[in-house]
């Protein structure tokens, strides 16, 4: 069985992430000591990006080496930086983090679809048009290339990205009913590789 | 496609029961919260309210369980309101595994409170409800405890302020229509929809479908039912059918 590390930067919710990885078959520790052996990190998609960096911090080293999941704020960590916070983020995928187009609603929230660019680990056996669930009032802004699958909200909003070890959704897998449920089937798969 | 609008039954519950208008057939316990919230999901429902009609804090203790119960089934969103008065209440509820909290009376005694509620959980986990009444001339003012006092408040006022302290989303439930079936109060939602930036869950007069394709149709982002999906009068499979017909667009 993987056993799956998440960091608990926030205040809100993990307890249906964590429920929801024990379910793709994952065993779940919360807040693992630096240098834990792990066999993938789960970044909650609960808090704003500036307390995400901080608490990231210590597990920089940790991030080389294994598959890191990023839902929500914690996907948008793996980019350059935030116009929700001042710190810098992991940079680790091209662009930058911005607020939604002001023409719409914020934050979106509720069920969308996806639409899928390229194949990806994480979508194997997701279909295109796939309902997941968003809540959200700042998106990735990038060029594309670690972009599979996207979401209409004004604009195409990067839903599913993947590059290198690094795997993130904008939306709530662990909120996102069937679909959501073999997405995080498939990072746990990643994970015992 | 867009966003879809999203159906939201509601469930009164009390001391770890649900306390009025539920009986589904074929369910040994008609009024268990975890039974009921896993039929609504399994229906199509894109989220779950309940509301908490406990006045005890030993109540609030069964409150914690039954939001625990609930979180080990669901993998959809669902929301717990009733009686939260702090962030300390709200950090209970979410850390049993709530999505999102609504706050009434509290924050309109110390507006304050929101802005540290979304600080502490973010704005996704932060919901105002307010609960309006018709006062004449087109406006609508804000009550609290339960429907019972008049603040005075003017409830569009309201509802923008509070979207500037930065909530994520507003319970609107319109006090005139709840509990009779007319349908909801389309100028109060339009009122407070186009006002605000946020999100807007219309709630109050559920009779039909019909009534919740009106609402969808306009500014609503949600609509809030409790009486139309209990006693299986509308199975909410159903009732999105009827919505998907009429235009509005919904998961299904």
């Amino acid at each position: 069985m993987s056993r799956l590390a998440i960091i608990n930067y926030g205040a809100g919710n993990i307890y249906a992430l964590r429920r929801s990885l024990e379910w793709a078959g994952a065993d779940v520790t919360v807040d693992p000591a630096p240098g834990d052996g792990c066999a993938g990190l789960v970044l909650p998609g609960v808090g704003n990006f500036d307390q995400v960096m901080s608490e990231l911090e210590p597990y920089r080293k940790m991030m080389e080496s294994v598959p890191v999941l990023g839902i929500c704020v914690g996907m948008q960590a793996f980019y350059g930086s935030s116009q929700e916070g001042r710190s810098p983020g992991l940079g680790v995928m091209r662009g930058a983090v911005v607020r939604l187009p002001a023409s719409k609603k914020s934050p979106h929230m509720g069920w969308n679809t996806i639409s899928v660019r390229r194949p990806g680990r994480l979508l194997e056996g997701v279909a295109g048009g796939s309902w997941v669930y968003y809540t959200h009032s700042y998106m990735a802004e990038s060029d594309g290339g670690p972009v599979t699958a996207v979401s209409e909200y004004g604009v195409d909003v990067p839903a599913v990205v993947e590059q290198g070890n690094y795997y993130g959704t904008q939306f709530h897998p662990e909120k996102s009913g069937a679909a959501g449920r073999r997405i995080l089937e498939n990072f746990v798969g990643v994970c015992g590789r | 496609m867009p966003l879809s609008k999203r159906v939201i039954p509601c469930l009164d519950v009390s001391g770890g029961r649900v306390v009025k208008g539920t009986n589904f057939r074929g369910l040994r316990d008609a009024g268990d919260p975890v039974e009921l919230a896993s039929r609504y999901r399994d229906e199509g429902a894109d989220e779950i309210v309940f509301l908490d009609i406990t006045a005890s804090s030993e109540g609030r203790g069964t409150l914690t369980e039954t939001v625990r119960g609930i979180a080990d089934v669901m993998d959809i969103p669902f929301t717990v309101g009733g009686g939260v008065r702090s962030v300390d209440d709200m950090q209970m509820l979410l850390r049993s595994g709530a999505d999102k909290v609504t706050v009434n009376t509290a924050a309109v005694a110390r507006p304050e409170l929101l802005g540290e509620m979304a600080a502490v959980f973010g704005r996704q986990s932060t919901v105002l409800a307010i609960d309006a009444k018709r006062a004449g001339n087109g406006r609508y003012t804000v009550f609290v405890n339960g429907g019972r006092d008049d603040t005075g408040r003017d409830a569009v006022a309201w509802a923008r302020e509070a979207a500037e302290r930065g909530i994520g989303e507003i319970l609107l439930t319109s006090i005139d229509r709840d509990g009779t079936k007319d349908g909801y109060d389309l100028e109060l939602v339009r009122a407070v929809a186009e006002s605000v930036n946020v999100p807007v869950i219309a709630s109050g007069g559920c009779g039909s479908a019909v009534h919740m394709a009106d609402v969808l149709a306009g500014a609503a982002d949600a609509a809030l039912a409790a009486s139309i999906f209990h006693y299986d009068a509308e199975a909410i499979g159903a009732v999105k059918r009827i919505l998907r017909e009429r235009g509005i667009h919904v998961r299904i």
